[in-house]
């Protein structure tokens, strides 16, 4: 999957599951700014793992992302990992 | 309108235990309880002069210094244990009619399901370790690890219990005997992740426990504690609506309006959704919870027994070896698990797993009663051909059915939500300041489950600080 795709994705589910304006959905869009909480996180997780079939949940280190750049990045990683 | 400082819904396990965390940081504390009991089904119930337990046969972590005892010392709970299936053991009949013995602790185990499989030996070893390593690396239940979390550790994959049975082991019996413990949690081993397995499952191989007086001591010694603790209990009193006034959460009911700054749900997510403000959640996150699956209900046939003392404390009678194929609750060919109490009467449960949906067991349906006989009539051949050497000294004395459960507890998946590991988890936060979830779906399941989840939300109502 490209890139630009993942982000479309991407993008399309949180607008859609967390009711977020997809023109605020930019790389260096950060979390708490977009208006999530620990609740949303859980469920963001719940929700991308689901959609890409990935583990977010134990490959995620404290710290591997604070903006929407850097989740992109990271599906984008584990997806390569899992295609591997 | 009654005002409370903090008000908790619903009258189990996990809302007492909230109650009582609440009133021990000093505030005026509500609990209301829609039937006319608390926890009905700790409770059990007399019938026959017989007393049944619905709710309770065993747990773990209640021997001195371990995590229920500590429990229920900081709850101000007076309950007695005692070790139970030390070296006992319970008995899984398998479709080939083999008869394999679960033994406890774990060296029993190790040593007799060792002689049913010995080319399982070395695999069985490797298994009980994985399982024990899960057990006491949980933070939340063992007291005594002697290492903290290290959050840069590699962690593996999660796995559902299936796959690491499948990966352990080569014989399809030995992974039914040691999957059939999925009836005590109600999540099937393909759902059910080996960690939360293992939390259960491994505690038991770690020590078993009764409790003197059964269910029934552990709801009078919660009772007891609520009221030396001063907590107002409501019964007959359900919750119709929350709403937030203000940083003030308002509690309408059949009876009473009750307004306060904490509120505690300890009722079933899904009947929280019903009754929460619009805003506690977002609509995506709703919808999630609303499609979770519900643990299967149990229909119960409850019955004297008369006949020489049965060692097994309880017996599954497994229809298919593959026990994911166990939960179908729409068989024509139901497992079945029959627990003894551990006392000398050894009054007997027989639960199958049936449809936990509210339409198929409907107390109004004009066919209720004839259906439930007819299945009744099921079982008890079943039983008789299954186990013919128990089955000829039962005195069969009441039934139960997923309809009885939601008279009592307000729904019918025996065991409330799955905890499916590739499910949304229900949290016990909300989008509201001061408004948490808590029980047996939320988090982690059963008795211990229930309790820490609640100390987890009182945490939580303390920093909330309203």
């Amino acid at each position: 999957m490209q890139k630009e795709e993942i982000i479309k994705q991407i993008n399309a589910a949180l607008a859609k599951e967390f009711e977020l304006d997809e023109s605020m959905l930019t790389p260096d869009a950060d979390f708490v700014k977009l208006g999530l909480d620990s609740l949303d996180a859980v469920d963001m997780v719940i929700v991308l793992e689901q959609m890409f079939k990935i583990d977010i949940r134990n490959n995620y280190k404290v710290g591997d992302f604070g903006t929407l750049g850097g989740l992109y990045d990271f599906v984008e990683r584990l997806i390569k990992q899992k295609n591997a | 309108m009654l005002n409370y400082d903090e008000l908790i819904i619903g009258g189990g396990i996990s809302g007492m235990a909230a109650s009582l965390l609440s009133a021990k940081r000093g505030k005026k504390t509500a609990l209301l309880e829609a039937g006319a009991t608390l926890s009905p089904t700790l409770s059990g119930f007399t019938r026959a002069a017989a007393h049944f337990e619905t709710g309770f046969h065993y747990a773990f972590g209640l021997g001195e210094g371990e995590i229920g005892q500590y429990f229920f010392d900081l709850l101000g709970l007076d309950i007695k244990s005692y070790p139970l299936l030390q070296n006992g053991y319970d008995e899984i009949h398998l479709p080939s009619g083999r008869i394999v013995k679960l033994a406890y602790p774990r060296q029993n185990l190790e040593h007799s399901l060792g002689e049913v499989f010995p080319e399982e030996k070395e695999n069985l070893k490797k298994y009980l370790d994985k399982l024990e390593d899960c057990f006491l690396n949980s933070a939340y239940l063992n007291l005594h690890r002697d290492k903290t979390l290290d959050l840069n550790a590699p962690v593996d994959t999660p796995k559902s219990l299936q796959e690491v049975l499948d990966e352990c082991f080569k014989s399809d019996e030995i992974k039914a005997v040691l999957a059939a413990s999925s009836f005590l949690h109600g999540t099937p081993p393909n759902k059910i992740s080996f960690g939360m397995h293992a939390c259960i499952a491994g505690g038991l191989f770690h020590g078993a426990y009764g409790v003197l007086g059964g269910g029934k001591a552990i709801v009078n010694a919660f009772e007891k504690a609520l009221k030396k603790a001063g907590v107002d209990v409501f019964l007959n009193t359900k919750a119709t609506s929350i709403e937030e006034d203000g940083d003030k959460k308002i509690i309408r009911t059949n009876k009473d309006s009750f307004a306060c700054d904490i509120c505690i749900s300890s009722i079933h997510p899904k009947e929280f959704l019903k009754i929460a403000p619009q805003n506690a959640y977002r609509e995506g996150y709703k919808t999630r919870v609303n499609a979770l699956e519900e643990t299967p209900g149990f229909f119960t046939l409850y019955a004297k027994y008369k006949g020489p003392r049965v060692e097994a404390s309880n017996i599954y009678l497994l229809s298919k070896t593959n026990v994911v194929d166990c939960f179908n609750t729409n068989s024509n060919n139901p497992s079945y698990y029959i627990n003894f109490s551990p006392d000398k009467e050894q009054n007997v449960s027989i639960i199958s797993f049936t449809s936990p949906e509210p339409a198929v067991w409907n107390k109004n349906s004009p066919d209720y009663q004839e259906r439930k006989n007819n299945y009744s009539l099921r079982i008890k051949n079943d039983i008789n051909k299954l186990a013919p050497d128990i089955a000829k000294y039962l005195e069969y004395i009441e039934v139960s059915t997923p309809a009885t459960s939601r008279r009592y507890v307000g729904y019918s998946g025996g065991y409330g939500l799955m905890h499916d590991m590739y499910k949304t988890k229900v949290l016990p936060m909300t989008k509201i300041k001061g408004l948490y979830l808590c029980g047996q779906s939320v988090l982690v399941p059963g008795l211990l489950g229930s309790i820490i989840t609640s100390l987890m939300v009182d945490k939580m109502a303390e920093a909330a600080n309203v």
